[in-house]
This record gives C-alpha cells, sequence and structure tokens, in this order.
C-alpha cells in the first residue's frame, strides 16, 4: 500500500468517526438521550435486583425506571404521538377482529392489486416487444472468422469500465487491508452508529428489564416493556432511509438461515455417527453401478477417522479426573517428543515405553521417576469399584489415547485417495483439533492432505506379496478403506485354481480372512476398538462367505434428490431456475450462430452467471442427498433387515475429497498406450450387418456360429 | 425378506418440485395477507 494511500485513508477513516460523532449531537440526539435513560434503567433495575434479593427491602426508596415510558417526542419520527401510539396499541386487539377493518382492508388489497396489475401488464408488453429486437441483434448468423472479437460497443465499454474496476478494486482490498490494522477506526465507528441508530439502547434496556423481572416477577410489566420496545423500534427505523433498512434486514436474514443451515448439516452429521456406530467392525457397502458406494464408504470413513479422535479426546478426559492431581502436561511433553524422534510407533510402542518408566519407578520410587507426580499428597491408585488400578495403569492406557488422538499423520489407509479433514495444531499444551467439515473455505488448488497407501501385506499374517520389505505388523489402530474389495479377495468361484499350499500368495494362504476376524485385538485401548473397515462391492456375492460373514452388509435402497440444509431460499431458489433457464438458451442460441462478444451478450453473460455462480456456492454448500439404507448381516441369511436414513453432505463429501473415478487412470494408461480412439472403429454399412462385418466383432458368439456352421 | 428388488435404487418418490414451491408461496401469501392486515388495523386505528 503506497504511503498516499495510507495517509487518505487515516484521513477518510478520522472524518467518517468524527462525522458520524458529528451527527449524534445534530442528527441524533434523541437516541444519545434514549441512551443516557437506558444507563439509568439500568442502574436503578440492578440496584431494585439487589436490594430486593439479598437486603430483602420490600419498600424501595426510589423507583425502577425501567418501567417509565420514554420521553421523546414521537411527532418528530412518526405522524403521531405517545398518547395516540398507546391507545392504538390497546385497540389493537378488539379492531383485529372488526368486521370493518377486515372489509376495508380488502377493498384496499384489491386496488393495489388492481394497480399491481396494470403495471406487470405493462412491464410484460415491454418485455414481449423488447424479445424479438434482442433476439435479432443477439442471434444474428455472423461471420465464423470473426470468432472472439469485441464488437465496437463492447471494446468502448470495456475501456470505459476496466480501469475504474481495477482502480476501484484495488482500493477496496487496500481499505480492507487498512482497516484490519487499525481495527479501533472500525470499532468506534460501528460503537457511534449502534448509538446513532438505538440499537444499543434497546439492548441496554433488555438488560435492564431483565434485572428488574428476575426480582420483581411482574409478568404485568410485559406489554409496557413492549410498548417501550415499539417506540425505540420507530426511532430506530427512522434513523436511517427504508434501502438502508432492507438490505441490513436482507443480510440479517441470509445470516439467520445460513446458522440454520449449518445447525443442521452438523445434526445431520451427528445422526450419520450414531449409525456408524451400531454397525460391525466390517461393514460392506453393496448396490448396481452409479448408485454412490464409493461416496458413502469415504463418507463413512472420514467420519469414523473424526470419531477415534473425539472418542481417545473423551476418553482422556475421563482419566484427568481419576487422578486429578497428576501433572498430565509432564506426560504429553515426554510423550510427543518421543513421538516426534519417531521412538514411538504405536500404542504397543507407548505401552512398552510406560512400563519401562514403571518399572524405573519400582526400583526408585520418587516423583521424577513418575513424570513430577506428588505421590506424598496424592493418591497413588484409583478404585472404580470395580478393581484397583496403580497411577501407571492409568498413565499406560491415558498416554496410548494421547497417542491416537494426537497422532499427525492421517489415520485412515485406502486402495484409493480420501482427504483427512483432522488437522493437529501444536500450541505448546494439549495438541488442537479442527474437524469443521462444512464452515470452512473451499479446499484450495494444491491444499488437501491424503489417506495412506494400503500395502495389503499389513492384513496378511500368512503369505505375502512381494514378501521383501514387511510392513505386517504397522497397522494398529485406524480406519481402512476398500473400494471393490471383492475383486481383491474374489470368492470361492474366483479362487478355483489357487491352493493353500501354493508357494506364492494368493487369497487362500495370505490369512487376511484371520486377521481381520482379529483386528479389534491389536487396536483395543481402554475397551475400545480404535479400528473400523469400510469396503463396497457391486455384489456381496463377489466376496467369499468366509470374508463377507463379518460384514455388516448395507445396500443403497434409495437416493434422494439434493435437498438445502438452508432455509429462506425459496425465492433465491425460482430466480436460480429462471437464471439457469435463460442463460442456458442464450448460450445455445448464440453459440450457434456467431462466435464474436457483443455487449449486450457480455452484460447478459456476466450477471446470469453471477447469480449461478452464487447460487451454486449455496446448493455446494449446504445441499444434501438423503439415502434411504437396508442393513442385514453378511451372512445373508434371510435374518432381518434394518432401514436407516444416512445424510450426503456436498461440501463434506465432494470437496476434493475423492476421485469418483479413482481408478480411471489405470484404464487411460491402457488408452494411451493402443493409439487408438473410438473414430478408428469401422461403422456398419447398412441397417443389416453383413457376415464379414459380424466377423470384425470378435465375438464368442459369433464365433461358436461359425464353428458349428463349419462343424455341420 | 424385506429387500429391495434386485438391489437396485429405486428413485424416490416425488412431489414435483413445483408443487412444493406453490405451496411455499401460498403459505407466504397467506403470512403477508395476515402481517399486512395487522399493520392495516393498525394504521387505522
Amino acid at each position: 500500500m503506497s504511503k498516499a494511500r495510507q495517509i487518505i485513508f487515516t484521513a477518510g477513516s478520522w472524518l467518517a468517526v468524527l462525522g458520524s460523532l458529528a451527527l449524534t449531537f445534530f442528527r441524533y440526539f434523541d437516541s444519545l438521550g434514549r441512551l443516557l435513560t437506558a444507563f439509568k434503567d439500568v442502574g436503578l433495575s440492578i440496584a431494585y435486583y439487589f436490594c430486593k434479593l439479598f437486603l430483602g427491602w420490600k419498600e424501595m426508596p426510589f423507583e425502577a425506571t425501567v418501567l417509565h415510558l420514554p420521553d421523546v417526542d414521537l411527532q418528530k419520527f412518526i405522524s403521531i404521538d405517545l398518547s395516540e401510539l398507546a391507545r392504538r396499541f390497546e385497540a389493537f386487539v378488539h379492531a383485529f377482529f372488526d368486521q370493518k377493518y377486515f372489509f376495508a382492508y380488502n377493498e384496499w388489497l384489491s386496488l393495489f392489486l388492481r394497480q399491481l396489475t396494470i403495471i406487470l401488464m405493462l412491464l410484460f408488453m415491454i418485455i414481449a416487444l423488447m424479445i424479438p429486437v434482442l433476439s435479432s441483434v443477439l442471434f444474428s448468423e455472423q461471420d465464423p472468422s470473426k470468432r472472439n472479437t469485441d464488437s465496437k460497443p463492447l471494446k468502448i465499454f470495456k475501456w470505459l469500465t476496466f480501469k475504474p474496476y481495477l482502480t476501484v478494486r484495488s482500493w477496496l482490498s487496500d481499505l480492507r487491508v487498512y482497516l484490519r490494522e487499525h481495527f479501533y477506526f472500525v470499532f468506534l465507528f460501528s460503537v457511534i452508529w449502534l448509538v446513532n441508530l438505538n440499537v444499543l439502547t434497546i439492548a441496554i434496556e433488555f438488560i435492564a428489564f431483565y434485572f428488574y423481572f428476575a426480582a420483581s416477577f411482574s409478568f404485568l410489566d410485559i406489554p409496557l416493556q413492549i410498548l417501550k420496545l415499539l417506540i425505540d423500534l420507530i426511532i430506530m427505523f427512522s434513523g436511517a432511509p427504508l434501502v438502508f433498512w432492507l438490505v441490513a434486514g436482507y443480510i440479517l436474514f441470509d445470516k439467520i438461515c445460513r446458522a440454520i443451515g449449518y445447525d443442521k448439516l452438523w445434526h445431520n452429521e451427528l445422526k450419520n455417527r450414531g449409525f456408524i456406530n451400531t454397525l460391525n467392525i466390517c461393514v460392506l457397502i453393496s448396490g448396481s453401478m452409479g448408485t454412490g458406494k464409493t461416496t458413502l464408504l469415504t463418507d463413512m470413513a472420514i467420519s469414523q477417522a473424526i470419531m477415534f479422535r473425539s472418542i481417545a479426546y473423551k476418553k482422556m478426559q475421563e482419566h484427568r479426573y481419576r487422578l486429578p492431581n497428576f501433572p498430565w502436561a509432564n506426560l504429553e511433553y515426554s510423550l510427543s517428543n518421543m513421538i516426534k524422534d519417531g521412538d514411538l510407533k504405536g500404542p504397543a510402542a507407548v505401552s512398552r515405553w510406560i512400563n519401562a518408566k514403571r518399572k524405573r519407578f519400582e526400583k526408585d520410587p520418587v516423583s521424577e521417576n513418575c513424570f513430577g507426580y506428588d505421590l506424598e499428597h496424592f493418591s497413588k491408585i484409583y478404585d472404580d469399584k470395580l478393581k484397583i488400578s496403580d497411577v501407571f495403569d492409568i498413565v499406560e492406557t491415558y498416554a496410548q489415547l494421547y497417542f491416537i488422538y494426537s497422532f499427525g499423520s492421517p489415520i485412515t489407509v485406502s486402495n484409493y485417495s480420501i482427504r483427512e479433514f483432522c488437522e493437529v495444531y501444536d500450541t505448546g499444551h494439549m495438541p488442537q483439533l479442527t474437524t469443521e467439515l462444512f464452515e470452512c473455505p473451499s479446499v484450495p488448488l494444491d491444499g488437501g492432505r491424503y489417506s495412506k497407501i494400503i500395502d495389503f501385506n499389513i492384513l496378511r499374517p500368512g503369505k505375502k506379496v512381494e514378501p521383501y520389505d514387511n510392513n505386517y505388523g504397522s497397522f494398529e489402530f485406524g480406519v481402512l478403506a476398500f473400494s471393490e474389495f471383492g475383486k481383491e479377495r474374489g470368492n470361492s468361484k474366483e479362487n478355483v485354481g489357487f491352493k493353500k499350499t501354493d508357494e506364492t500368495a494368493n487369497p487362500l494362504n495370505d490369512k487376511m480372512n484371520e486377521f481381520l476376524k482379529m483386528i479389534r485385538h491389536p487396536s483395543t485401548v481402554d475397551y475400545t476398538p480404535f479400528c473400523r473397515v469400510f469396503s463396497d462391492e457391486q455384489r456381496p456375492e463377489s466376496l467369499g462367505a468366509n470374508d463377507r460373514d463379518l460384514f455388516s452388509l448395507i445396500w443403497i435402497a434409495k437416493k434422494g434428490d439434493l435437498r438445502l440444509a438452508m432455509p429462506g431460499f425459496l425465492f433465491r431458489d425460482i430466480f436460480y431456475d429462471i437464471a439457469l433457464s435463460l442463460f442456458k438458451k442464450y448460450d445455445r442460441k448464440s453459440s450457434a450462430c456467431r462466435s464474436d462478444n457483443t455487449l449486450l451478450g457480455f452484460l447478459i453473460k456476466n450477471i446470469l452467471s453471477a447469480y449461478l455462480r452464487y447460487s451454486e456456492g449455496i446448493y455446494n454448500t449446504f445441499g444434501y442427498n438423503k439415502l434411504r439404507l437396508e442393513v442385514e448381516s453378511g451372512r445373508m441369511d434371510g435374518g432381518e433387515v434394518e432401514v436407516h436414513d444416512y445424510f450426503l453432505s456436498s461440501k463434506k463429501v465432494y470437496s476434493k475429497t475423492f476421485s469418483t473415478d479413482c481408478f480411471a487412470e489405470y484404464f487411460s494408461e491402457a488408452t494411451l498406450a493402443c493409439n487408438k480412439g473410438l473414430d478408428d472403429l469401422p461403422e456398419y454399412e447398412t441397417e443389416r450387418p453383413s457376415a464379414a462385418e459380424h466377423n470384425l466383432q470378435r465375438s464368442h458368439f459369433i464365433r461358436s456360429l461359425n464353428e458349428n456352421m463349419r462343424n455341420n | 425378506m424385506k429387500k429391495t428388488e434386485n438391489n437396485e435404487v429405486k428413485k424416490e418418490r416425488k412431489i414435483n418440485k413445483n408443487v412444493v414451491r406453490a405451496l411455499k408461496l401460498f403459505i407466504l401469501a397467506i403470512a403477508a395477507y395476515i402481517i399486512g392486515y395487522a399493520v392495516f388495523v393498525f394504521l387505522h386505528l
């Protein structure tokens, strides 16, 4: 930012603040008076509260002024005075049910609608007349060689607007930076205008009545407060033009709608987590192509990874109250240093490390050998009325939980990439997790951290594929996610030809089934298994019965349309549909007849697409699909089928989270190696294929027909 | 067993989007009518 701009911003900011302050005295003096009265009201209400509740006074030597009507001349703001307002307020309920007013209202409304209809008819007529004129301009056939050339009006428009636009943008961007650095200007300006527009008075009057009501419990005073609020609102709304309140009202409405939308998305997420907790450790998702199996698998894996860390944290808190005076920070510091140095690779290593500490402590039982715990004054044991544990028993479990909670890498291991949502921040104290799924910015171009690549050997206690550089034993806890798992394991028909005694690894001798059956054991910490297997397959029968029996089987029965969690989008949604339809119509017709750029086309395209981009953003943030899932046992023995709802949020599962075509690269390599395309395939000559054309199909069926003919 | 036939995803039985919108607009119109009436009464008392 240049020095000159900085001086201008400083001068402008002071001018804005001092100008606003001047307006407080010359234009909004009534608001200032109301504010001072509100301070008096709140002071006397607090005094009333303490005298009544703590001193037990029945008669007060002062009056709670919160019950006084404001001393303002209402006729300055509206055409009626305070007594008239009070009269209308009292007569309102009776008049609301009076047929005289009802008929008068309907008469007024019909007149209003008549006038509105005339205006709308006129507008429609103008639009109807403009459509052929605009169409002839927009969709006239042009020379294709003029592609991407600007028309003269467009060139003039760009010349006139681009420079001012870029200048204004640069000034605004600098102003934002300046105000962020000099926040006191924003604060002063906001406070002055909260006073000017009487907003602060309303808030203080609310506090004043809160204290008065808490002590008096007088419901009869509530109507008076509503009247006071009405007067304050009249002062507030008359403080700025209608257009300001319309914009402010829209911003407030949008903020409330967004807050409700985020709340609903979280509610759905928590319902999903509750459902995941009801499933077996191994889960198989089935359904035909394109039903969203991998999407559901990914969504479940993400939720489970977050759940593991939060479960670990909750359990750590439980351990903290078991030994409230233990110096947990010392333990965490030593532990995190060991983890950073790579000395501790998993919960088993943590357990061994703590046991070594225990042995040292048993030899020399001093505080230093127990992480500085004050053994002299605080308990060395904990009795949970089930068993008695010593300090090191509790510390061992806590340390294992800490390892899982603060694990710096993704804890998802998969055969396709899944974005990790958990980020661990080392603050010097307890590491903090960010697990925000919805209220977060878009993933940047180079952003995102992805899951660990599965080495299937880590699941093979038996024979291993390429047994050198053995990773077996490295997996202790985490989420395993496999797309197309049946194709990896095969069933009894597909595995014909393999033998348990084969020298090389195959699905029969790698003992992965045994590992999956026992997977709960190495991953259990504090009675909780920190391991889950999620997989998908088009047909569950593709997985052998021995594998499949372990799984909860999920069928995606129904997938609902994309819905919005955010309310209040009805009108904007209707405009979105209209804008989308107009854009598509314009684009289809325009791209078919001309390739140059016109001013009208430029404006139509940019205005419509700005609105479409905004709406798309809303749908991508608040959109979700409701799935109807049917859950049964992997035995597939006709047992009970449970029906559950599951909610797939677009923001969670489509923000560079995974690739719906995760095996695409494998196929594209084959395609590129082939060096041929669809265009290289021959076409049929007529509607009846010739024998030669049939032979070009290289079909099993045609080949067998040919053989039959030859044999006969 | 009450499993989905052929393991296929059934399309949710849908009410037309525009019917839902029309209903919402109708409710909003009624709300606007009542609020308008309240304001009208207050101003004409």
